[in-house]
């Protein structure tokens, strides 16, 4: 795998916990006729958020060729405070009433990670996605509720076609009015500087510590050839991500249901998803018994008659039983608030 | 133009092959043909969806290719993915149906969705129109009979 981890702790001295400023691409190089066949877009970006972060007080982090479990631990992360994605993307286009060509955001591995975004560490100050077209996206996941636990969260994004290093450059400029400031240096280009203000904001943002009323869920996935990551997911909303799983194994998970999102039983329909963004070949997932661990209920696989499961890159288990009455739930703390300890 | 020659065909023979190149590679080309099948497996009309707005003719490459050439990394996904959507309820009767098969519907889009995305797996330069509605056919029973209406209504809609 391509995916090399690239951990620059630089002007950290001062501050041996400061914040970490992430940046996360995943896209692959075209061929361009006056580059050598070894040059790499990670290059150039990478150099663009060394140089304007560099002074900053914030620990620089930077990975490429970025998978979905990355992105997702990265995007939980307690200790990031502003996080810029690269890769391609493109927006919802309605074609006619209830008929759409939808979003994505693609990754190198070809998956559409934007459901990804939908659930974000409270910490987090700056999230970009640096990306074609992406702007209505990210700002339809703020309007609509979906970082209510992080106020001061920024988004950013492009209305447009977009240049990965005009874009990185843009958000980066975007991010300083979360971050600190933006000065330009002539000559030198432009530089982000945190303020003591900020690093102390973040360091005392006690949002980790909501707690949330949840129904537990207990999952056990058996893989009878090697399956990929799979995110667990209520109405596009990501609970939780599954790891790959070889061939032969079988895991058992827990994961949490918000009580908030459920309103009927249709609402605890559980998909698996590959998020593969396009595949015309079956993607096999796993063998999944979900069983809820303090109410009853069941769930099947939405299959055909003799077993398959329907969908390609994704599987659905249909719920059969009542709501869980909120006595079934129990308080969570959801987020961590530290991975330092 | 590519796109608006595929509808022609398909309007002129539905023997030939639908598919072509394109839908190999086009998921939104492939759900389009997928849609149209569904539109005519009954009642109903060949759709315009192949009209509308996409990259599927390729208008999206030109600037793809004239980026790269000059040494710009567009971040552009040029393809997309048709699915279904929630509708709402107080349009039912915009599109000739009625209230109670719209919320049938909305509670099944996801099923609606994964039913999409096997019978577009399943098209390739070779299927003819009647092959994709025989598709469909297999998989109505797999669902609501009102979120198979509902799913032909919106595959038939006139533009």
């Amino acid at each position: 795998m391509k995916n090399i981890a690239i951990l620059f702790t630089l002007f950290v001295s001062f501050n041996a916990l400061a914040a970490r400023v992430v940046l996360l691409s995943s896209l692959d190089t075209p061929k361009i006729w006056y580059h050598s066949k070894d040059w790499e877009i990670e290059e150039p970006l990478e150099k663009i958020f060394l140089k304007h972060f560099k002074k900053s007080g914030y620990e620089i982090v930077i990975k490429e060729k970025v998978d979905q479990e990355t992105l997702w631990k990265e995007l939980h992360n307690p200790e990031n405070i502003a996080l810029f994605w690269v890769s391609h993307a493109k927006e919802q286009t309605q074609l006619t009433d209830g008929i759409s060509n939808d979003a994505a955001v693609v990754d190198y591995y070809g998956n559409d990670v934007k459901d990804l975004f939908k659930n974000v560490h409270p910490n987090m100050k700056f999230l970009s996605l640096v990306g074609c077209n992406a702007e209505s996206l990210i700002n339809n996941y703020k309007s609509s509720g979906e970082y209510s636990n992080n106020p001061n969260l920024r988004v950013h994004s492009f209305d447009k076609k977009i240049d990965a290093r005009k874009g990185l450059r843009k958000s980066i400029k975007a991010s300083a009015k979360s971050l600190g400031f933006y000065k330009n240096t002539f000559g030198k280009g432009g530089q982000i500087y945190s303020t003591p203000e900020v690093q102390n904001s973040f360091s005392s943002n006690i949002a980790c510590l909501a707690k949330e009323e949840v129904f537990e869920i207990s999952i056990e996935r058996y893989t009878n050839q090697a399956g990929p990551s799979v995110a667990l997911k209520i109405n596009s909303k990501i609970l939780t991500m599954l790891p790959k799983s070889a061939a032969g194994e079988l895991n058992n998970y827990k994961f949490f249901v918000p009580s908030s999102l459920i309103k009927s039983p249709s609402d605890l329909k559980i998909t698996i998803d590959s998020n593969q963004f396009y595949s015309s070949e079956r993607i096999e997932l796993g063998e999944f018994t979900i069983t809820p661990v303090n109410f009853l209920g069941k769930w099947k696989l939405f299959a055909k008659k003799d077993g398959t499961p329907i969908g390609i890159t994704k599987n659905l288990l249909r719920y059969s039983g009542e709501i869980p009455s909120q006595d079934m739930a129990t308080e969570k703390q959801i987020y961590q608030c530290s991975t330092r300890n | 133009m590519s796109v608006a020659l595929l509808s022609l065909i398909l309007t002129q023979t539905s023997q030939a092959a639908i598919g072509g190149m394109t839908a190999l590679f086009n998921p939104v080309i492939g759900g389009k043909i997928a849609l149209t099948g569904l539109a005519t497996a009954g009642a109903g009309t060949i759709g315009s969806l192949f009209y509308r707005g996409s990259c599927g003719s390729g208008e999206c490459l030109a600037p793809l290719f004239f980026g790269v050439s000059i040494g710009l990394i567009l971040l552009d996904e040029a393809n997309g993915k048709i699915e279904f959507t929630k509708i709402d309820p107080a349009s039912a009767h915009e599109l000739g149906l009625k209230k109670f098969e719209v919320l049938i519907f909305n509670s099944e889009v996801e099923e609606a969705n994964l039913v999409l995305s096997e019978v577009i797996s399943q098209i390739n330069e070779s299927t003819t129109h009647e092959d994709v509605t025989e598709i469909w056919s297999e998989y109505e029973s797999i669902l609501s009979p009102e979120s198979f209406n509902v799913m032909k209504a919106l595959a038939s809609k006139k533009q």
